[in-house]
């Protein structure tokens, strides 16, 4: 892991929100190997690194106001649409296609993010219609705004279940 | 290997009960109990007409890493999302309208989602102890301003249940909402580092 970690660079040098997010996924994959204490203790990992981080975030801009701070929000999800290009022609001169599927619905979901913040920002909670509340796909990351679930996810076809709803 | 039942699917057809040598199958809990099933045996998979036992592995063979090009294309995104996922959790927590927390939440988890991505993608697929290895030595872990003892303990665990191929054993964790510092088998109830006696159990 050193390796992809030096290779994060972050604003501070210290990858707490990358590190948080490694063990994370590492955490629900020891579920899914049915070794619950190992995923106890990768997430745990996660929850402190993700602390850390948040810890370091406030320390370094306490005072932004908030629609400052969804205008950056916003400008790095944009940023980010840029870096799926050039990721995934690598991934396809490389025949990488397990990395391929992933950057495809990322490039999707990461266009629904900006568009989400375009309204966030323009409406505020004016957003939500009446009954409505936030679903995430948790396979790919969709995310919509909706009464109830959608049956099934229109990134990656997964059935309902998989979405978690706030 | 061993095998699992997925409850989700289980129709309770039983005939795993019928093919299995040993019992495993037949426990009051829907669980198989693993340390009476063989081995690579595999009758109950093969029996159940609505597939809902798989073989789950205890060894697994150190994946190769994908080409050095993927992960260097693949670090900065993973930057960039966990930047963006830190910074839409802080705002989240901050918000007070219960809507607009709800969706920052809702896109913080997009994001999370898609960083995570990032990191299978890289190759970090499933715990393994050679991987965890190098975090160790380079320091990472002490990156922080906090003790590190408890993430060097909690990482310890890890590695010695993948060295056994197993799980590692059933210990109070707790993670102080404060500061971040991890307590592994530890009584305490207040923060070490911090003070703080707002401790989260894992």
């Amino acid at each position: 892991m050193k390796t992809l970690m030096d290779q994060v660079q972050t604003r501070d040098e210290r990858p707490f929100g990358a590190l948080s997010l490694a063990f994370g996924s590492l955490a629900q994959s020891a579920t899914r190997q049915q070794r619950p204490n190992v995923a106890r203790l990768l997430s745990a990992l996660a929850q402190s690194f993700q602390i850390q981080a948040l810890n370091a975030a406030r320390q370094e801009a306490p005072a932004e106001d908030s629609a400052a701070a969804l205008e950056t929000v916003q400008a790095q999800v944009k940023a980010q649409l840029d870096g799926y290009a050039s990721a995934t022609e690598q991934a396809t001169q490389l025949g990488e296609r397990g990395v391929l599927r992933a950057l495809l619905w990322g490039y999707k979901v990461t266009m629904i993010q900006n568009s989400l913040l375009t309204r966030l920002r323009r409406q505020g909670a004016g957003v939500f219609k009446e009954k409505q509340s936030v679903h995430v796909c948790e396979a790919c990351g969709f995310v919509i705004v909706k009464e109830g679930a959608p049956d099934i996810c229109p990134i990656c076809k997964a059935p309902r279940q998989r979405f978690v709803s706030l | 290997m061993f095998a699992v039942r997925n409850l989700k699917l289980c129709t309770k057809d039983c005939t795993c009960l019928y093919v299995c040598p040993t019992g495993a199958t037949a426990t009051e809990d829907g669980s198989i109990d693993a340390s009476k099933c063989l081995d690579g045996c595999r009758l109950c998979v093969d029996a159940c007409p609505s597939h809902a036992i798989y073989l789950c592995y205890t060894t697994y063979p150190l994946r190769p890493l994908p080409p050095a090009e993927i992960a260097a294309a693949l670090a900065p995104m993973l930057a960039q999302k966990s930047e963006t996922w830190v910074r839409l959790t802080a705002l989240a927590q901050a918000e007070s309208d219960p809507q607009v927390k709800q969706l920052l939440t809702g896109l913080a988890r997009s994001v999370q989602v898609l960083g995570e991505d990032c990191v299978r993608a890289a190759g970090y697929l499933i715990p393994e102890k050679e991987r965890l290895q190098t975090a160790i030595e380079s320091g990472l872990l002490q990156a922080g301003d906090v003790d590190p003892s408890g993430a060097l303990a909690a990482v310890g665990q890890i590695m010695a249940a993948l060295e056994q191929n197993g799980d590692a054993p059933d210990v109070p964790i707790a993670v102080c909402t404060q500061c971040g510092t991890l307590l592994v088998d530890d009584k305490r109830s207040s923060c070490p580092h911090c003070g703080a006696d707002n401790l989260g159990q894992v």
